[in-house]
This record gives structure tokens, C-alpha cells and sequence, in this order.
């Protein structure tokens, strides 16, 4: 493992390498700084860029927009009271303050140096129990995959907000848009018409451009013109003081293990993790009343909690292929493009590729960092950026990119589809995540259900014999239920 | 003396359930019944799969998508049927598109289009030229970005990645 680490390290700064690296970070950083564009568009729209490079630097490159997005997301909710993604509400709240008060650049710096914070320990943390984890689902059977992927299936209840049924209904397209193409058992054709493109089935990648970064695009456009363009506040560039690091040490630790712990639990994002790091900082604090009134440990916690995510997220991905969140999906599709499975075996096949990327993941966070604190004043001009110039830009990358995975127009059409479809359903507020996730999880639910009927000769009794299944269809009761029970008391909260 | 005529219990109940379907917001109900008629086409469409003479497995090709189209209806029969007896506080009454979302999708799918005839590079400078003369656009320096954009992508994807963009269908003609 050391060794696998070390020849990783050298690989992520190497001048092949690196440069690659800070160009992810850099560009993640610039798209997540810009309100409106998340992480997982970052990730989507430079996926496409990736498809020349070799795995290693196409993975690195991905690593570092998201871990740059997510940072990225605090600087326009810190100057502008904007979140640039929704990981970075909590940090408005005493950012912004921050800002009002002329402490714009000290608020940018301990947010740098918490999500770095964060990030590096989720890292840590990742490096440390993931090959546990994956080595324990080695023994995996179709059983089990069935029942995990079911497991997974649930995550869509606890993404779907307030609004239950919307994320199941989306959940179910993604689930139908899956049975597309030859049935992976018997290869019957299931929904092709005839049309050579879908015996294939439907890529993702063109989905999830179409869903992430086309949709987006027609939301931001729709209320370009009525945004008011919000002038920045006069601010003196003097950063955090030793005092102030010495403040938020314990707080940004604490909520970086937080991060990591909400990360790894699949559904639960940075959005929801830096508001519990947030609320978890505020309970602990002897001064909870300056929570909220630019309280540095508040706004500490928020962006070392959602850089937390980071690490926690690539958890189940890298050791089950389960992905938590419509970003690791997203780096799912990415890892499948370059010819990788994610699971338990990725770390047998190709551990240079799973040290490869928490190298690089460390790296990051290192050049997240440096970029973070050198580049305050440059990246305060990148949120005057005109969005005008942007949204035709992203529309033309994201079409680009479907194109350019296949060499197909056939994928251009379905991003173009589901696009449009993602924005439609974005008005009728049906969360777009759940679409992808089950359209991942769908194939591994059906595909191993199959495989067991066959092993256990159409006896459904593989459900119970087995305590691992048996030990995940348990774990998706509960998280039903749970999700059932938070989605009743958020809509008593609406109400 | 007038008798005051009560109405039936049942006609209560009746009374305030068309009450209720008429003053919820009808946009909420649209997407539902779209979907419920596409999974009930799918569901046709699932009766018409091939069923392969040596399968013995009791799970086969059609399970999966008929359970799903299933679940589908019942939740969205669900979503209906709570749009009609707990109407959504969120709701607004707003246009679910304004011009610039139309004119964003009818961009979307020119673009497209154009590319498959135009090639990318015609296509990309001419869609980006239109975009910005429909959003008024006088300054200059955002054509030369248009121009130079799309240049550098033709670039970066022709000799940094070797990825060949669509050079369309009438430069085909042409070449023939």
C-alpha cells in the first residue's frame, strides 16, 4: 500500500502530471466560484476533455475540478452572498458578514485553509479504510450486488428533498431509460425500434451532460436578463492571523472527520454535510450567538465540512461502484469511459489507478490550497465574469462533448434530449440526480437479481440466506423509512 | 313554511372533491399524466418483446421495465392524487417558460441540427454570432471571443486530444 501510495505521489507531481492537476483545480475553482454552476457541471462539462488523455490524467483532472468546484462554491457565497453550488449555503451566513464588514479576504483565506483542511483529512481518512472495505467486498456474490445495488436504489429517497415521490418518479425513468438495448441476460431487444444506436443501450455520458450542464444552461439563461449584476464590496487584502488559525484548528478538524463520515454515507452530499458540521459547531461553541454574525469557526466548519465530502464521497464508489451523489456518478461515467470498473476488484486489478487517484486527491488539496490563498484578488474578477458569454459557451462544450465520446450524433440527439427533459423537469422541481443514479444502479440491481434466480434456480430465498444480502435489504428498509420520516417533517417545516 | 333543502352527504363529499380539482394548479397535474401515458405505451411496447424459447428462468427481459412502468403509474396517480387533497404549498402561479428559455431550447436543438449539416466550425461561429445578436450584444470584444473560442476547441480537439469534430454533411459533398 505505502509503495502504491509513494509511486502515486510521484506519479500526481510529475510534469506530466501536475500541470494537468492545477488546470483541474483551477478550472474547478473558476466554474464553482460562478453562482450557478456546481461542481458536478464542472465535472460534466470537462469530462469531455478527458477522453484523448491517458486514465491517470483524466482522472487527476476530474479529482481536481471537483475538489476545486466545491471550494470554488464559497467565494461567490462569501462576496456576493450567492452560493456558486448548494455545499456552500451554510457559508453565507457568517462569509457574507464577513464580506459587509470589509473582511473579505480573511474570510476567503480561512475558507481556503478549512476546505483544504477538510479535504486533506477525507483523504486521509479514505487512503486509510477503503482498501478494508473493498477487501471485505470481495466476497460479494450477485446476491449481494443485487441487494446493494437495491441499498443504492434508496439513496434516491433521501435525495429527493421534501418532495418524496418527484425523486421516485425520476428515479423510475432513470430506471426505464436503462432497460434500453439488448437485455444484458438473454440479449432480447427491449425498447430499439429498430434504430441500430439503442441495441447499445443509452451511454451515460450524454445523459449526463444533457441533465447536469445543458438543463443548467437553460435555467441560468431563463434569469440572465433579469439579474441585477451585484457590485463587490471594497475589502482590504489582509488575510487570517495566526490567532484566527489557531481558532479554527479544532473546529476545522472536527468537521472535517464530520464530512468524511456524512460523505461516505451514500445520498448524504455536501450540502447536507456542511450544514450539520455548521449546526455541530455552533452547539459545541461556549459564543453561539456570534454563529451567524460572521463567527469564523462557523464559517470554518461549513467549508471544511463540505470539502469533508470529498474524500467520505469516493468511498462507496471506489469500493462498492455505488456512487453517493450526482457528482461521483458523474466520475463513475468517467472511470468507465477510461475502461475501469469501480468495485472491490478495481483495487486488485488496478491498484495503481486507486493510489493514483488519493495521490492526487492529497495533491489537490495542496494545490487547492496554494491557488486558494495566492489567487483572492483574481478570483474575485472571476465572479464579474459575464454569465451571457458563459452560458453559450457551456451549451457548445456540452454538445461537443457528447459527440466527441463515440464520434456520434446519435449522442449529441440525447443530450440534446434530456437537456431539454432536465429542464423541463427542473420546473415541476423533480430533482435530476436520482435519474442518473438509477440509471447506473438499474442494470446492477436487474443483472445480479437475474444471475441469482438462476443460481438459486428461481428460488427468491438468496434474500435471506445470505446474512450480507440480507444485512443490505435490512440497511434499505431503513433507509426507506428514515427517508419517509425526514421527507414528512421537512414538509411540516415548508408548511 | 319552505322546507330548506340539506344535500346528502354524499353529494357533500362529491361537491368538495370537484371543488378541489378545480382549484389546484393544473400545471401540476400535467407532467403526471404525460408519463402515466408513455408507461402505459411502454407497457404495450414490453408486451411485444421477443421471448426466447430456451429461457427457464421465471424473471425474464420483461420483468424489469414492467415493474418499473408499473411503479411509475402508481406514483404518479400518487402525486396526482396528492396535488388534489394537500396542494403543494410551493406552488406559484408563474409561467413555466419565459422567452429566453424558449429561444435557449430552440438554440439547443438549431445547434444541433446545424452541426450535422454545417460542421462544427460553421455551426459553433454562426450559432454564437446569433446568440449574442438576440441578447442585443454590441460589444465587440464578445465576437472576437466567439471567434476565438471556437477556434481554440477546434484546435485543442484536433491536435491536443485527436478527437476529429463533425465537419458536416455538406462539406461531405463537396469532398465528393
Amino acid at each position: 500500500m505505502i509503495d502504491h501510495l509513494f509511486n502515486g505521489l510521484l506519479t500526481a507531481l510529475s510534469f506530466d502530471i501536475l500541470p494537468i492537476l492545477i488546470f483541474g483545480v483551477v478550472g474547478g475553482i473558476t466554474l464553482g466560484a460562478m453562482p450557478g454552476l456546481t461542481a458536478t457541471m464542472g465535472v460534466a462539462i470537462l469530462l469531455p476533455f478527458t477522453f484523448g488523455m491517458d486514465s491517470t490524467a483524466a482522472l487527476v483532472m476530474l479529482i481536481g475540478v471537483y475538489i476545486g468546484g466545491i471550494y470554488g462554491g464559497s467565494i461567490a457565497a462569501i462576496l456576493l452572498n450567492t452560493p456558486g453550488t448548494p455545499a456552500s449555503a451554510a457559508s453565507v451566513l457568517d462569509g457574507y458578514t464577513l464580506t459587509k464588514n470589509g473582511q473579505a479576504a480573511r474570510a476567503l483565506s480561512i475558507s481556503a485553509i478549512s476546505s483544504f483542511s477538510g479535504g486533506f483529512i477525507s483523504t486521509v481518512l479514505l487512503i486509510m479504510f477503503a482498501p478494508i472495505l473493498a477487501n471485505f467486498a470481495l466476497r460479494f456474490n450477485a446476491p449481494e450486488y443485487f441487494a446493494l445495488a437495491l441499498f443504492g436504489l434508496t439513496i434516491i429517497c433521501s435525495i429527493s428533498g421534501s418532495n418524496l415521490l418527484k425523486g421516485l418518479l425520476a428515479g423510475t425513468i432513470g430506471l426505464l431509460v436503462s432497460t434500453v438495448g439488448l437485455d444484458p441476460i438473454t440479449s432480447v431487444p427491449r425498447f430499439t425500434f429498430g434504430i441500430m444506436d439503442l441495441y447499445s443501450g443509452i451511454s451515460i455520458i450524454p445523459v449526463l451532460i444533457g441533465l447536469f450542464a445543458l438543463s443548467e444552461a437553460l435555467t441560468q439563461l431563463e434569469s440572465i436578463v433579469s439579474e441585477k449584476k451585484q457590485a463587490l464590496r471594497n475589502f482590504s487584502l489582509k488575510m487570517l492571523s495566526r490567532k484566527d488559525l489557531k481558532d479554527i484548528a479544532p473546529t476545522a478538524i472536527k468537521s472535517g472527520v464530520l464530512g468524511t463520515v456524512i460523505g461516505s454515507v451514500p445520498g448524504a452530499g455536501a450540502d447536507i454535510s456542511s450544514f450539520v458540521c455548521y449546526n455541530e459547531a455552533k452547539r459545541a461553541s461556549k459564543n453561539p450567538e456570534e454563529f451567524g454574525k460572521g463567527s469564523i469557526k462557523g464559517l470554518s466548519a461549513a467549508e471544511a465540512g463540505n470539502n469533508g465530502v470529498t474524500g467520505g464521497a469516493l468511498v462507496p464508489l471506489l469500493t462498492l461502484g455505488v456512487p453517493g451523489d450526482a457528482v461521483t456518478a458523474v466520475l463513475l461515467g468517467a472511470l468507465v469511459i477510461q475502461g475501469l470498473t469501480p468495485g472491490p476488484l478495481l483495487f486488485t486489478h488496478n491498484p495503481e489507478v486507486v493510489y493514483n487517484i488519493f495521490s492526487s486527491m492529497l495533491v489537490a488539496n495542496i494545490v487547492m490550497l496554494i491557488v486558494g490563498l495566492i489567487g483572492i484578488r483574481f478570483f474575485c474578477k472571476i465572479i464579474e465574469i459575464p454569465r451571457i458569454l458563459m452560458i453559450p459557451i457551456i451549451m457548445f462544450l456540452s454538445i461537443i462533448g457528447a459527440y466527441s465520446i463515440n464520434n456520434s450524433m446519435f449522442d449529441i440527439g440525447v443530450a440534446v434530449f434530456f437537456g431539454l427533459l432536465g429542464f423541463v423537469l427542473i420546473k415541476f422541481r423533480v430533482p435530476l440526480s436520482p435519474i442518473l443514479i438509477a440509471m447506473i444502479l438499474g442494470p446492477m440491481a436487474e443483472t445480479n437479481l437475474r444471475k441469482s434466480l438462476l443460481m438459486y434456480e428461481n428460488s427468491w430465498s438468496f434474500l435471506y440466506d445470505r446474512p450480507i444480502a440480507l444485512f443490505f435489504l435490512v440497511l434499505t428498509a431503513f433507509s426507506i423509512y428514515s427517508a419517509v420520516k425526514f421527507s414528512k417533517r421537512k414538509k411540516k417545516v415548508i408548511v | 313554511m319552505v322546507m330548506k333543502r340539506t344535500p346528502s352527504t354524499k353529494n357533500c363529499a362529491w361537491g368538495a372533491f370537484f371543488k378541489k380539482v378545480t382549484d389546484m394548479n393544473v400545471k401540476n397535474i400535467i407532467l403526471p399524466s404525460v408519463i402515466i401515458v408513455i408507461s402505459l405505451v411502454a407497457l404495450y411496447f414490453i408486451s411485444q418483446f421477443a421471448v426466447p424459447s430456451f429461457q427457464d428462468a421465471s424473471v425474464g427481459s420483461k420483468f424489469f421495465p414492467t415493474a418499473i412502468a408499473v411503479i411509475q403509474i402508481i406514483i404518479c396517480v400518487c402525486i396526482i392524487l396528492g396535488e388534489i387533497f394537500h396542494k403543494d404549498p410551493q406552488q406559484d402561479s408563474a409561467p413555466l417558460f419565459n422567452k429566453y428559455s424558449i429561444f435557449g431550447a430552440v438554440f439547443i436543438i438549431g445547434y444541433a441540427t446545424a452541426i450535422y449539416f454545417l460542421g462544427y466550425l460553421a455551426a459553433t461561429l454562426l450559432a454564437f454570432f446569433l446568440y449574442l445578436v438576440f441578447f442585443k450584444t454590441t460589444k465587440r470584444y464578445y465576437y472576437l471571443i466567439a471567434i476565438v473560442f471556437t477556434l481554440v476547441i477546434y484546435y485543442v480537439f484536433a491536435n491536443v486530444f485527436y478527437v476529429a469534430l463533425p465537419e458536416g454533411l455538406f462539406a461531405g459533398l463537396f469532398y465528393d
